[in-house]
């Protein structure tokens, strides 16, 4: 029964009886007690512990929507506009044209030693080059012998030069397909533009495994990006789960060293609902310690900077035709009504207000048959939502999670654009969701932005675009609501606020441990607070060292 | 080049054709499963490869299965099924490869999928061509499904892609109602031929639009095929 005291310089518990203290006492990887160090004497002999004096401590950060394949992607070379963190500490400075990421690319050919091996950039974003599209005359530069392929930092597009077109049977006259947009000369430009082309030429461009799915190396990465973002619990969400898959999971998360809880989300494919309610339920009794499973993910529509997001009437600003499904609605009826009759909890991918407005009306349907008084059904992104579907959801018990990064990232392309000021203004409306008492958290979808729970909770405070506009000045939400959304409000959209999400005796030692006080800097520097590493299960990991 | 170009594929040992490729669409419920396999049953000695997004989606009757393995079911009369998911163009090289070579494929797209671009798809494929798209519409809840605030662009985009619309279930409709049903399919899709169908039965040479069926199984080279090219083939 050891017993260890952490002395800190503050403590923001999370816990609204004693909202800051400055001890915290630590047993089997639990809390033992919070307070004073007088108060928590009184527990028996302990060790003090005092290297987080000058350190502020905060409960773990709770990314609610992220993919592990975040830490994979940096087997691969990163070219995108913004500065970015790779899982070894190292700032990867953004490419701000094509030149710097051919240059980029480039550099990366030079130290490898097959020469027939594929090359694989990833994290490209035209939008902040003036919509400069690239081509395979640009990566042809990077070189001619081996296939060379960059996916953008949507997902959407994929790059590639002329020996991955060769390799792919896509350089020849004549392709007749929308995604794949013909130079003068009447050969593909390089651009790739639907998954079912991107896939089968990606495997050409080293889209492997690893890139596609999860790999042992990209799961370790991603715990390591975890260490530095603060965060001790992370979803992954939505992964093809099976068998094989659900070992690699548990192995890797077995590990003594592996720093941060995941919870592997089942996504809806490739099964019949009834397979996936009934194979998810299953998974429940296999979750460990750091491995938390049982939960679906579905995904009702597209996004709406690739207009396959369902939009309900007006539509797209620019008069694009609506989105797509990526569910049938009665699928997503079977899917809910079998889930609530399995207790299986279901996060839904809406991005559209429409695809929004379905998944509320098929949950409250669904309900009626299967009454539930705590099912916290999820809406992930949720990003057009209105005041009146905010108090729909808070009324049927559903939560949110709402991407507040989007907004920074590709705010100024909605309200030019996409779903035109007014919509835009109102996008992740975090203020909206509270008022109506809708539990929420905010998220990163990483690798679509960058991990970084304080990073988000700077986006969905100060509400800035990329340009340096307020976007939706009425949606600002406080800071002691954004540290809230990214630690208690995560925690109880999974439901494991019993577990986690405050520095509260019972629940589990996981800490964020900051340089700075989040609650003293200037709202504008929350983003910038540096983070020293975490406690995860009472386990210490330093950024500086892992 | 014509239909020498590419991966042509021999059949009936004298005459380079490309694969034809049919589209199978409709909404959930429209009898895409029921259709499917009854073509099965009743293939005329094709050797049919069917492909499907995902399996739980469909489920081939357990008396055509023979064997299943790696994911590719073996069915009786020499067919197989396999699912696609996220890598069409992956499954469609795979079937485009098979020993013995397949007669025809039917890509039984998902109940929200739009058929064109699967066709889009198919295009990118060497030896491969489209045959036609055929969309099935629920003669009982065909109109409801246009009018659904949710589904009815899907549904109608979906007509205004197909070659054939198979009106399913119509035993179960009244006569005038079928005739309304047919009048107004036809406004939706003025150019798509509209055939109304019991159960599924339907002879295959009726689906199976632009290519003849083989009258034997192509392992043993049979009596020659017309070879059907579209116009706009390079
Ligand atoms: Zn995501």
């Amino acid at each position: 029964m050891n017993t260890k005291i952490y002395a800190a310089k503050k403590i923001i518990t999370m816990n609204p009886n004693q909202p800051v203290v400055s001890h915290v006492a630590i047993r089997n990887g639990r809390i033992l007690g919070a307070g004073t160090l007088e108060q928590l004497q009184g527990w028996g002999p302990y060790e003090l512990d005092t290297r987080f004096a000058d350190k502020v401590l905060m409960p773990g950060l709770i990314e609610g929507h992220a993919h592990s394949m975040e830490g994979a992607l940096w087997q691969f070379t990163y070219v995108g506009w913004f500065d970015r963190m790779d899982p070894d500490g190292k700032v990867w400075p953004g490419a701000k044209s094509i030149d710097e990421v051919v240059a980029r690319l480039k550099e990366a050919e030079t130290r490898m030693d097959d020469p027939d091996a594929p090359l694989l950039g990833w994290g490209l974003d035209p939008i902040y080059m003036d919509n400069l599209r690239m081509t395979r005359a640009d990566l042809d530069r990077v070189s001619s012998t081996r296939p060379v392929g960059i996916m953008h930092a949507s997902g959407h597009i994929l790059n590639v030069n002329t020996k991955g077109l060769e390799l792919a049977g896509l350089l020849k006259q004549g392709n007749d397909h929308p995604g794949i947009p013909l130079a003068g000369d009447g050969l593909p430009t390089g651009e790739l533009k639907s998954p079912e082309i991107m896939m089968p030429a990606g495997k050409h461009v080293g889209m492997d495994r690893a890139f596609l799915a999860a790999d042992a190396n990209g799961l370790r990465n991603y715990g390591r990006l975890c260490v530095r973002a603060g965060v001790t619990t992370s979803s992954d969400l939505g992964q093809q789960l099976n068998d094989d898959l659900v070992k690699l999971f548990t192995d890797v998360t077995n590990a003594e060293d592996f720093p941060v809880c995941l919870a592997a989300f089942r996504i809806n494919f490739g099964m019949s609902p009834a397979e996936l309610v009934d194979y998810t339920a299953s998974l429940r009794k296999l979750s460990t310690e750091r491995l938390d499973l049982g939960r679906i993910k579905v995904i009702a529509d597209g996004s709406i900077q690739g207009f396959s997001a369902r939009l309900q009437w007006p539509g797209y600003y620019n008069g694009s035709e609506n989105g797509l499904w990526y569910v049938a609605p009665d699928q997503l009826a079977e899917i809910y009504e079998r889930a609530l009759a399995a207790g299986v909890q279901v996060h839904t991918h809406t991005n559209g207000d429409q695809a929004t407005q379905l998944a509320i009306e098929t949950l409250e349907a669904a309900l009626r048959k299967h009454p539930d008084f705590d099912h916290r059904f999820t809406l992930q992104h949720c990003q057009l939502a209105s005041a009146a579907q905010f108090r729909k959801m808070g009324r049927l018990g559903m939560c949110v999670n709402l991407f507040a990064n989007h907004h920074f990232y590709w705010g100024d392309e909605h309200y030019a654009l996409t779903v035109g000021p007014e919509r835009a203004e109102r996008m992740n409306a975090c203020k909206s969701a509270l008022e109506a008492n809708v539990p929420m958290t905010i998220h990163s979808d990483a690798p679509v932005t960058p991990l970084g729970p304080l990073f988000t909770a700077w986006a969905a405070v100060n509400r800035l675009t990329a340009s340096g506009r307020v976007q939706g000045e009425k949606e600002r939400i406080e800071v002691a609501q954004a540290l809230h959304a990214i630690t208690l409000g995560a925690a109880i959209t999974m439901k494991m606020d019993h577990l986690i999400g405050s520095v509260e005796v019972g629940k589990r030692a996981d800490f964020a441990v900051l340089e700075d006080d989040p609650t003293e800097v200037p709202a504008e520097a929350l983003k910038d607070i540096s983070v020293w590493g975490t406690v995860q299960g009472g386990r210490v990991f330093a950024a500086a060292d892992i | 080049m014509g239909n020498r170009s590419g991966r042509a594929r021999l059949c009936g040992g004298r005459y380079l054709m490309k694969l034809p490729v049919t589209v199978i669409g409709g909404y959930l419920g429209a009898g895409k499963t029921t259709l499917i396999n009854h073509l099965l049953r009743n293939n005329d000695g094709l050797r049919l490869a069917v492909l499907v997004n995902e399996f739980g989606e469909l489920s081939i009757d357990s008396e055509l299965i023979e064997a299943q393995e790696d994911g590719l079911i073996s069915i009786s009369g020499g067919c197989v099924c396999c699912a696609f998911g996220s890598d069409l163009i992956g499954a469609l090289d795979d079937i485009k490869s098979m020993n013995p070579p397949v007669d025809h494929v039917l890509v039984e797209a998902s109940g929200v999928a739009l058929p064109a671009s699967i066709i889009a798809t198919v295009g990118l494929v060497d030896g491969l061509r489209a045959d036609a798209v055929i969309v099935l519409a629920d003669a009982e809840q065909i109109r409801r499904n246009a009018a659904d605030p949710y589904l009815g662009d899907t549904i109608h985009r979906q007509f205004s892609q197909a070659d054939i619309i198979l009106l399913t279930k119509s035993d179960l409709a009244p006569k005038e109602e079928l005739d309304d049903l047919r009048g107004w399919l036809r406004g939706k899709a003025p150019k798509a031929r509209i055939l109304p169908v019991q159960h599924g039965n339907l002879p295959i040479s009726a689906l199976i639009a632009l290519a003849r069926p083989c009258p034997r199984p192509c392992a043993n080279p049979g009596p020659a095929r017309p070879v059907r090219q579209p116009a706009a083939d390079p």
